[in-house]
């Protein structure tokens, strides 16, 4: 039989106690443990605080109710939710970066266009058609974006019957383009929540929709 | 024995013999009804998600809690939890129970915060002014209970991080290496560590 310390015995107790000494180790341990009552007393106050542990209370609630939170902050991603999935976070920032300077760059082309129909049709009216100061103050909020966005939707909505089918498509795509690109930063943003860079380019895709969608609601009527 | 069960023991006589009917019915119309929540959470039915959520909050509390032994950080991280949830529910697949899923996202979601950011340091110097040291929730509790959650609370980080995943919520060396990027030889003397600082803190 194989003679082993105290020391050795102390030092292999918790992987005795979770079985994962080998067989030949386990019975030397097991062997010592039945004639030196110091170390078995060890090995039941170890025994006794598992147990306790195991059988404390796996619940336990908080003093506050986190739902409105949880609510607020998937309301204001809501439009975004699982859309894009993917596993690398270096493909990620590529294709946000992409994403994103796609958006800018249909955003300024649709404004242009935008721009042009209407110049052709008045002389009067507002050329600084971008009050993104406005908005800025409210780009720290996701839920308050949202709120801008879906107003300014919901003012388009009304002036649909005024717009050509064609700028009417115009818009839309566009609205979508600069949609895909937020879900794709914001998705994103969960991996990486304090990256600047996905934040800037978060700010400035909804800076650009917002914007788009205040061009597209001061639209003169086309019918 | 009444006409009803018998037929439906009848029908299902293996499951009859290895549990209770009862449970086995209750079972499955709890399975179901988590089920249907999930899949409904996962279109975008928010209703279906509170109703997970508040089924579900306790357990994910209570781990965070204790992981990170600060009551206000861990309602912040419950919080990133669920959002998180609703944001991956799409791609849950329904290979394991949504509970074991939350609770593993859950523990990412703690050990990733711990990892970024610098709060570990401040941890180790302030072990012992820990969540348990001012709470309301432990007085009706046993004293034994009571003193093991301060002494688990007053444990350094890393140590505390694998007693709670190893001896309270149950994980293998092997899973806790995976989850909190460690090697399974370090998980183990994390725990050894952790054990005996109870111990020593448990019989002073």
């Amino acid at each position: 039989m194989t003679t082993i310390t105290c020391d050795h015995v102390m030092d292999r107790l918790d992987e005795l106690l979770d079985g994962e000494l080998d067989a030949d180790e386990a019975t030397a341990v097991n062997d010592h443990l039945e004639m030196c009552a110091e170390c078995h007393r060890e090995l039941e106050a170890v025994r006794n605080l598992t147990a306790e542990a195991a059988s404390l209370p796996r619940s336990i609630e908080p003093d506050n109710d986190l739902w409105p939170g949880i609510a607020g902050r998937i309301e204001a991603r809501r439009v975004v939710r699982g859309r894009f999935g993917w596993r690398s976070p270096h493909l990620a920032r590529r294709i946000v970066t992409t994403a994103a300077a796609a958006a800018v760059l249909v955003a300024a082309v649709t404004a242009a266009y935008l721009a042009g129909l209407h110049r052709s049709s008045t002389r009067t009216a507002d050329s600084n058609l971008g009050p993104t100061t406005v908005v800025a103050a409210h780009l720290e909020l996701d839920a308050d974006l949202v709120r801008v966005r879906d107003d300014l939707m919901a003012r388009l909505e009304q002036r649909r019957n005024q717009l050509s089918p064609a700028t009417w498509s115009v818009v839309m795509d566009n609205l979508d383009v600069i949609d895909q690109a937020i879900a794709r930063i914001a998705v994103a943003l969960d991996e990486h929540p304090n990256d600047r860079q996905l934040n800037h380019h978060l700010a400035v895709a909804y800076r650009q929709q917002i914007d788009l969608l205040q061009r597209a609601t001061r639209l003169p009527a086309e019918i | 024995m009444g006409g009803i069960s018998e037929d439906v023991e009848a029908v299902v006589p293996f499951r009859s013999a290895q549990r209770p009917l009862r449970t086995v019915l209750v079972s499955e119309v709890i399975d179901d009804a988590m089920s249907d929540l999930t899949e409904r959470a996962a279109g975008g039915d928010v209703e279906a998600f509170e109703t997970l959520y508040r089924g579900s909050v306790g357990r994910v509390f209570g781990l965070c809690l204790r992981m990170c032994s600060d009551r206000s950080l861990a309602e912040d991280l419950t919080q990133e939890a669920f959002v998180r949830a609703w944001q991956k529910l799409p791609s849950f697949r329904g290979d394991s129970a949504f509970s074991t899923w939350m609770h593993r996202l859950t523990v990412n979601v703690v050990l990733g915060h711990l990892r970024s950011t610098g709060r570990r340091q401040a941890r180790e110097s302030a072990a012992g002014e820990s969540w348990y040291a001012d709470d309301t929730t432990h007085r009706d509790r046993p004293a034994a209970v009571v003193d093991l959650e301060r002494a688990i609370a007053g444990l350094p980080d890393r140590a505390r991080e694998v007693f709670v995943l190893h001896d309270v919520e149950g994980y293998k060396h092997t899973e806790i290496a995976d989850l909190a990027g460690m090697a399974v030889g370090t998980s183990k003397a994390q725990l050894s560590r952790a054990r005996r600082l109870l111990r020593k803190a448990l019989t002073s």
